[in-house]
């Protein structure tokens, strides 16, 4: 087709609104935003070209994988400690996917812009495009890697393990708001300002430790989702034209920016840093250039003359994020029984390269790992779970530890609401629960949940074991000796505990010691 | 129901190199059911965790206070939605691969029509009341099932069910593009298009009152078992088998050309697809043994009689049409009955009555 055709398409294919004379249709979801009819257009392609570029596309990724790659056995040559953390990381961005296609279904209903929904209708299928390419990689390492076990349940633990469920609670704000408070969440937040990080930055590091099915899937999903930017700048800069409707923006979107931060931050830098064996950059210099300079810098500063400013929470952030990983990463190694992955102790390099990127580390953390270490053999029977001084509770609004950004320092505070104790993690999850409290108040966390219940419980609940019936699929290290049984596990009568019940409520902020 | 038991006791022994969490509904497990099933969280029954099992649980809530999703987004009941199969097996992948199969077979037919010069020798009468006037009007309808199934697929209440829906949603878009593009290049060798002739009939013409009133009620039922329902087994049938097969493909033919011939063509594969589809589906709804196959078999019989009737209307009103075309093909008695009777057939198959039995 020649170009001067495919503008005239193009144009034409946004005039397929027509305002409803027999039956207007009642609004199925809520909106609090008033959408101009007509804006800047994110997505200049038709269906014909979409298809031919997602085929394109599709044969390379797919084509490389169950070729090449596949009878290289390249999969088996990656770092073990690196491919470990796949088995949690995968099926957890996996949900982000299918939340965004859930997302862009709602924005296609409710705005009313022949232009944006386009861009929208694309998005969606790209959404189920990821879904079905990071399940493939899942099943392609639970194939080929070494050791398989825990790829091939990791979506079931999605409920019963802690950190899958603080991912549901970030993800699911892609859809559970108005429809523009999911874009805000989805477009604007989680794909420009972390996708760069997640799968352009972390692919570095995948491919530095020998993974190259990683980076051959993610790669390919960051292309679509230039894409889906373009879809939140055009839907943001839509919204800000409407002066009525920034207030709730700016509010909408700094309860975005906190709920991702929250978890991304947390999660990516916790992936980036400790699961590196050949080591390079750090996620606080993939964090600084993509996003501080990109994202805040170049993004969300050009909209500041339309009235968008920064969210509220941004400086706080940007010192969270210097530690928040390392803590997350002290907790789930504290917690390594619970966990469906192995978590190889650090050694004398990894000492020096944490120093070095993060001045201050080893004083912090340092005492932590080297007991760690020490305690992976099972003869010691010891778990790192009783090195902390007291366990967090978990944040009502996004599910993590209120011991963020470090436990010395930790922002936890408890509030009554409903007859009930909530406990927050930081003052931008308690201003996002006082907003609307009856979204978030009948949530369970993690503790509630299994409180009572001894590790071996809960281990033998939620399917923690090997083929064998009884060596744990987490382990304290990447060796195939000394590996911990649940016998092991018995011999601690090690209890999980809600520690809510036990805290002081109603204002009350305390310091973890 | 879905396997929610310990994964080890089921694979003892053995090391495991696939997903257990899927139970296959064949021996064994598909590349469509192993990236498909269990993406989306189940709170009623996979997802359900901890001491309290019989509790859904929800992390955040809407604004209005319901839940994320709701077993009342559509009045069918069933008791394990994930046990739902497409027969097509379509994941992102085939289901691409397959469109850009069919858009490269569109875009080849125009280009050698327009060499062969058999655009330029389609009659004006054709490209402007058929092509322009009819096709084109009929792409507003196509947009508005695109429209209405992007939120359903939102609220459906598995992923096989909402990945179903969202493929038939970007048909539907692509239906109605291709309209626009076949004509943008057609513009290029016939100077009888006229591009705007096709909203205004779909706006104004008493032909296209009845259809666009329906596209409108099509787009606000929310629904998601009810669009599967009427869309696929009424009105596809019915009324896009008229509008589009008979009056655009079947027409074409007679009228030399052959490019909208294609491109219905393409469509109606789409639309066997779905058609299947929403069989498996109200199979699935009505299975024998099942608790809800009763509220189930008197819901979809409500359905399809309301869409029936309402489809007809919009099928009636076409009839002007059919005298449109310079070689006329079939006359509307004849395309109305014979569709009739097919999606009378297709619903009694099933084991529900049609009222498009009786004689029109």
């Amino acid at each position: 087709m020649k170009n001067a055709d495919f503008i005239k398409a193009h144009d034409r294919v946004k005039d397929f609104d027509w305002k409803a004379s027999y039956s207007p249709a009642a609004a199925r979801y809520d909106m609090p935003y008033k959408i101009p009819t007509k804006t800047s257009d994110p997505f200049r392609h038709l269906v014909r070209d979409y298809c031919s570029m997602e085929r394109d596309k599709d044969d390379r990724q797919y084509g490389a994988m169950s070729d090449v790659m596949a009878r290289a056995k390249m999969p088996a040559k990656a770092s073990e400690r690196w491919t470990e953390v796949l088995k949690i990381a995968l099926p957890l961005t996996c949900y982000a996917e299918y939340a965004a296609m859930k997302c862009t279904g709602q924005l296609v209903e409710a705005v009313d812009n022949a232009e944006l929904r386009q861009g929208y209708l694309a998005q969606m299928i790209d959404e189920v495009r990821h879904v079905n390419q990071e399940a493939h990689l899942v099943r392609y390492l639970s194939k080929h890697s070494v050791d398989a076990e825990g790829f091939e349940r990791g979506f079931k633990l999605r409920n019963s393990n802690f950190l899958m469920r603080a991912s549901r609670a970030c993800f699911d704000s892609f859809f559970a708001g108005n429809p523009i408070e999911g874009a805000l969440n989805l477009q604007v937040v989680a794909e420009t300002a972390y996708t760069n990080p997640l799968f352009v930055t972390l692919t570095e590091v995948a491919a530095a430790n020998g993974d190259q099915a990683t980076p051959t899937t993610f790669l390919s999903v960051q292309s679509d989702e230039a894409r889906h930017m373009a879809n939140g700048y055009a839907t943001l800069a839509a919204i800000a034209s409407v002066p009525d409707n920034l207030p709730r923006l700016q509010r909408d979107f700094d309860s975005a920016f906190w709920r991702q931060h929250t978890f991304l931050d947390t999660f990516i830098s916790a992936v980036y840093d400790y699961f590196q064996e050949n080591r390079g950059g750090s996620y606080h210099e993939a964090w600084t250039e993509w996003v501080d300079h990109d994202w805040a810098g170049g993004y969300i500063e050009r909209l500041e003359p339309f009235g968008v400013s920064l969210p509220h929470g941004w400086a706080e952030a940007k010192e969270r994020v210097k530690w928040v990983g390392h803590t997350a990463m002290m907790m789930l190694a504290a917690t390594w029984p619970m966990q469906f992955i192995r978590i190889d102790p650090l050694n004398a390099r990894d000492f020096d390269w944490f120093e070095r990127k993060y001045p201050g580390w080893y004083d912090r953390y340092g005492k932590f790992w080297e007991t760690y270490a020490e305690m992976s053999d099972p003869t010691h029977g010891q778990l790192p779970i009783s090195l902390l001084g007291s366990v967090p509770p978990l944040c009502r609004v996004c599910h993590m530890p209120c011991v963020f950004p470090r436990p010395d320092i930790s922002t936890l505070r408890i509030k009554d609401f409903g007859g009930r104790k909530h406990a927050f993690c930081s003052d931008g999850c308690e201003r996002t629960f006082a907003f609307e409290p009856h979204r978030y108040a009948e949530s369970r966390t993690w503790d509630e949940h299994f409180d009572g219940y001894s590790i071996a419980e809960y281990i033998e609940k939620c399917g923690l074991l090997r083929n064998d019936g009884k060596t744990l699929l987490a382990q304290p290290h990447l060796r195939a000796d000394k590996r911990w049984t649940l016998d092991d596990i018995r011999r601690q009568q090690f209890c999980i505990t809600d520690p809510l019940k036990n805290l002081p409520s109603q204002g009350a902020v305390v310091v973890l010691q | 129901m879905s396997d929610t038991s310990s994964t080890t006791a089921s694979v003892a022994g053995k090391l495991t190199r696939d997903f257990t969490f899927i139970k296959p509904a064949a021996r064994r497990l598909t590349e469509y059911e192993a990236l498909t099933v269990h993406q989306q969280p189940d709170a009623w029954g996979f997802d359900k965790v901890g001491a309290n099992l019989e509790d859904p649980e929800w992390y955040l809530l809407r604004p209005d206070g319901r839940t994320l999703w709701s077993q009342d987004s559509t009045r069918l009941r069933h008791d394990d939605w994930y046990a739902f199969r497409d027969p097509a097996q379509q994941w992102q992948r085939t289901y691409i691969r397959h469109q850009e199969q069919q858009e490269t077979s569109i875009a080849r037919a125009t280009e050698d029509a327009g060499l062969d010069g058999m655009l330029s020798a389609l009659s004006p009468a054709w490209v402007k009341d058929i092509l322009c006037g009819h096709y084109r009007a009929w792409s507003f309808f196509e947009y508005a099932i695109f429209r209405c199934l992007a939120p359903a697929q939102r609220e459906a209440l598995s992923d096989t069910l909402g990945n179903l829906l969202c493929f038939q949603s970007f048909d539907h878009l692509r239906h109605a593009q291709d309209v626009i593009v076949y004509l943008v290049e057609l513009e290029n060798a016939n100077p009888a298009v006229d591009d705007g002739f096709g909203k205004q009939q779909w706006l104004e013409s008493p032909a296209y009152q009845p259809a666009r009133k329906l596209a409108e009620e099509i787009m606000g039922t929310h629904d998601w078992g009810e669009l599967l329902v009427g869309l696929n087994l009424v009105v596809g049938p019915l009324l896009q088998q008229m509008a589009v097969s008979d009056l655009v493909r079947r027409s074409a033919l007679l009228n030399n050309d052959v490019v909208a011939s294609h491109i219905v063509m393409t469509a109606e594969r789409d639309r066997r697809r779905n058609l299947a589809g929403t069989q498996a589906f109200v199979r699935m709804m009505v299975a024998s043994g099942s608790p809800h196959a009763a509220h189930n078999r008197e819901v979809i019989q409500s359905w399809i009689d309301d869409w029936s009737a309402r489809a007809e209307t919009a099928a009636v009103a076409l009839t002007p049409v059919y005298e449109v075309a310079p070689v006329k093909g079939l006359s509307f008695g004849r395309s109305y009955a014979e569709a009739r009777a097919a999606c009378a057939s297709l619903v009694r198959e099933l084991g529900f009555a049609s009222a498009l039995d009786r004689q029109s």
